[in-house]
């Protein structure tokens, strides 16, 4: 009796942990009355699938939240949030597997881990053939696989690679040695970042290394102290992920070592912005994951809903090459205005980077309420 | 007629498999309720593939491990067996046809010695683990967390060497589908598992290992050879992640050693201790393990299912939980009372559960309109109430006994 008693007890806690699950976690959207009646007693959802957890993703997150808020997706039945990813590229595909079997995805927006890898491309294309809309976002499939999805939102990070190497050329106009940091060279981003870098800093600067740390913050600061050691000549510290920033900052500070190099970097981590307010980084060329979350939600909503306006002007020439590509744009961050970088030296880029010093750059993050970008 | 019935119920009950049934359909039923999107209900055979395929992917290693838990040892190795194997399958190919490899039309024959070389290499992986632990003298927890480090970084050298990149990437797409294809995959399982039971249940070399689980020296003095069954143990043990690693290779199109199948070798042994293997040894059955896999990735999937986006902060936490409730209630054979809350360290707990009952409560719902820190603190204080109720019962309990 006893023992049926404890079978009981244990079956009743599985139900009491399941149901206070099916009452939503925290972070999920809000439901309404409303919007129940609206979809048939549930909301269909626009998932967001990163490729790692970070900060980074952070200020997508309360992007996303702002496109949930202000569209009134729940009005419509609609929900949106972003699923973060093991930093495995067999995680990702476990998540489209998972997403291929539940009805209420109307669309899964993703940032491959691997832009060549045709398992992702595959479990991509299988939502695609059941009516979900596919897009990426941050981060692009190869060009083959660019037929899967439908838009990109994101940098173009060719177009950042080029700008960071152009804001090295003028911090070190004599040029000198470099090595650059990145979590993996298998993602779209880091290799377009990496070669933009390259191609813009031009022929007075050496690269002697790239440091691949598998998104391992440890190993990050670790590769940063082996190239310090290894390369006596060493001039520029290039962080092409966002926590590679604080990586570099964190081992240069160890060693005292910060008259000897020019830190350029990628995003703007918290620990990267107190930094950067210390002086500790000479550029940061900042990304949009806030236009990126919000962006993704917006295009993926007007579609969903047959909103062609919005589709429309978000994307006026879909269909032409490069038609399905929105550009959220790129901050260059220097400390002050007495920084060797000003602003009429990335003109040529056009209007989609703007310059800021580092106080405009905190006004910007406190109007979104964001703590890094 | 009656206390045959009787007998019937009170066998079925004191099995770990009947338990382990009872509480899949329970959770495949409150799952199909609660999900809102009642995904086991609109789309079953979807649905049924996804726990099938993963369900599978472990249960090939995790039989393995069972196979060793059984036998009285531990693998901790099997992620990095996986990770290495997926290497080495990709290797192989690169290095017997390497034009045909570039240009996605990869041979016959060379698959099938990329097959057998892969298979070899976790019979040599599990040589060395026998080696480690009967010849060396390493505890196999030392043998095997030894080559879980070393394994994956033996990958790694291997891919920088032939590829000069992290990874080796696998494009043939038709070899692709068909050593993923589940249903494939799913026949080679049952014959893998099948083998597995025959071997363990009905010959004396299944016997033999449960025997020198229970009681190696015992084992070894009644003339049983316990170093050719760990030896036996742990090449079956690689072995079976060897062939997880040939479909990891294919269903991720890439061998990427650094992180592939990390922590896997956890899950393994989570579904074996589920399905009723005791990680002293001698005791655990090849269908409890299975029944242990499938519920474990049912749960996973479960939780996939009711919390739909954000899943992933939550996952680790609930499996953590139910994998202690599985194990707890499921294990509970004969009549040996437990006394969960009589002594000081008992007690002590108490207030712990109250506490992580009362943050439990705050995470799930501490953003609805309703919420407030005072609905937290009473239901942290509601555990601590019942739970001390409990304490009081048991220590009558024990009075009586």
């Amino acid at each position: 009796m006893r023992s049926v008693l404890r079978v009981g007890i244990g079956m009743v806690l599985l139900v009491t942990l399941g149901l206070s699950l099916g009452c939503e976690p925290a972070n999920q959207a809000e439901k309404s009355a409303a919007s129940r009646a609206a979809s048939g007693g549930r909301l269909s959802r626009i998932v967001l699938l990163n490729n790692t957890d970070s900060p980074f993703w952070d200020a997508a997150r309360a992007g996303i939240s702002k496109a949930v808020a202000d569209l009134h997706l729940a009005d419509k039945g609609y929900t949106a949030g972003m699923d973060s990813n093991d930093g495995t590229e067999q995680g990702q595909i476990d998540r489209l597997r998972q997403y291929g079997t539940q009805d209420d995805i109307v669309a899964v927006i993703i940032s491959p881990l691997s832009a060549t890898n045709a398992a992702i491309a595959d479990e991509l294309k299988k939502l695609k053939a059941k009516g979900v809309i596919i897009g990426c976002f941050d981060s692009d499939l190869e060009s083959q696989g660019q037929s899967v999805r439908e838009f990109y939102v994101g940098t173009n990070n060719a177009r950042g690679g080029e700008v960071l190497g152009t804001a090295a050329k003028h911090i070190r106009p004599d040029g000198g040695e470099y090595v650059q940091f990145v979590g993996t060279d298998s993602q779209q981003n880091a290799l377009e970042r990496m070669n933009g870098f390259t191609r813009a800093a031009g022929d007075k600067f050496v690269q002697k290394d790239r440091k691949l740390d598998e998104a391992d913050r440890g190993r990050a600061r670790d590769n940063v102290r082996d190239v310090i050691d290894r390369y006596s000549d060493l001039s520029m510290l290039v962080g092409i992920w966002s926590y590679n920033a604080p990586a570099i900052v964190d081992v240069v500070k160890e060693r005292n070592l910060r008259s000897r190099f020019a830190i350029v970097t990628f995003d703007a981590e918290e620990l990267a912005i107190q930094q950067m307010g210390e002086g500790l980084i000479d550029a940061m060329v900042v990304q949009n994951p806030f236009g990126m979350g919000y962006e993704s939600v917006r295009y993926a909503f007007a579609k969903a809903t047959g909103d062609q306006e919005t589709v429309k002007q978000m994307f006026p020439n879909m269909g032409q090459p490069g038609g399905d590509i929105l550009d959220t744009g790129l901050k260059v961050v220097v400390p002050a205005q007495d920084s060797p970088l000003k602003k009429e030296m990335f003109d040529s880029f056009g209007t989609g980077v703007e310059f800021l010093t580092f106080d405009a750059f905190k006004d910007w993050l406190k109007k979104y309420n964001l703590t890094s970008s | 007629m009656s206390a045959d019935r009787s007998n019937l119920v009170r066998r079925l009950w004191s099995s770990v498999e009947f338990k382990l049934i009872l509480a899949w359909m329970l959770v495949v039923a409150f799952t199909t309720l609660v999900d809102q999107g009642h995904t086991y209900w609109k789309n079953p055979a979807t649905s049924a593939e996804l726990i099938v395929r993963n369900t599978v992917l472990l249960g090939f290693f995790a039989l393995g491990s069972a196979v060793i838990i059984i036998s009285g040892g531990i693998d901790l190795s099997s992620g990095s067996v996986i990770a290495m194997s997926a290497t080495v399958f990709g290797a192989i190919l690169m290095v017997a046809a390497p034009a045909e490899f570039r240009s996605g039309n990869i041979p016959t024959w060379a698959v099938l010695v990329a097959i057998a070389g892969t298979l070899l290499t976790g019979v040599a992986v599990g040589t060395m683990h026998a080696w480690l632990i009967t010849c060396v003298g390493l505890p196999p927890f030392i043998a095997t967390l030894a080559t879980l480090v070393g394994l994956r970084s033996f990958s790694r050298g291997l891919t920088l060497t032939l590829t000069n990149k992290a990874q080796i990437d696998f494009t043939n797409e038709a070899l692709r589908s068909t050593l993923k294809d589940v249903t494939n995959i799913t026949i080679v399982f049952v014959i893998f598992a099948a083998a597995v039971w025959f071997l363990m249940s009905r010959t004396v070399i299944g016997r033999h290992l449960h025997a020198m689980g229970g009681n190696e020296q015992a084992a070894r003095l009644s003339g049983i050879r316990t170093d050719r069954l760990k030896w036996l143990a742990y090449v079956l043990g690689a072995v079976s992640a060897s062939m997880v690693g040939i479909i990891y290779f294919a269903d991720s199109a890439s061998a990427k050693p650094d992180n592939l199948a990390v922590g896997y070798e956890l899950h393994a042994i989570a579904a074996a201790v589920i399905g009723g293997c005791s990680l002293q040894g001698g005791l655990g059955t090849i269908p409890g393990t299975l029944l242990g896999c499938l519920f474990l990735r049912t749960v996973i999937d479960a939780v996939n299912k009711i919390v739909g986006i954000g899943a992933d902060v939550y996952q680790g936490m609930i499996v953590g939980i139910v994998v202690v409730l599985a194990v707890t209630f499921s294990q509970r054979v004969g009549k040996v009372q437990r006394y969960y809350f009589v002594n000081s360290i008992g007690r002590s707990a108490i207030p712990i559960l109250g506490l992580v009952g009362g943050l439990s409560f705050m995470l799930f719902f501490s953003t609805k309109p309703w919420y407030a820190p005072s609905y937290a603190l009473a239901v942290g204080l509601g555990v601590v109430a019942l739970l001390t109720l409990r304490s009081v019962l048991e220590s009558r309990w024990q009075r009586a006994a």
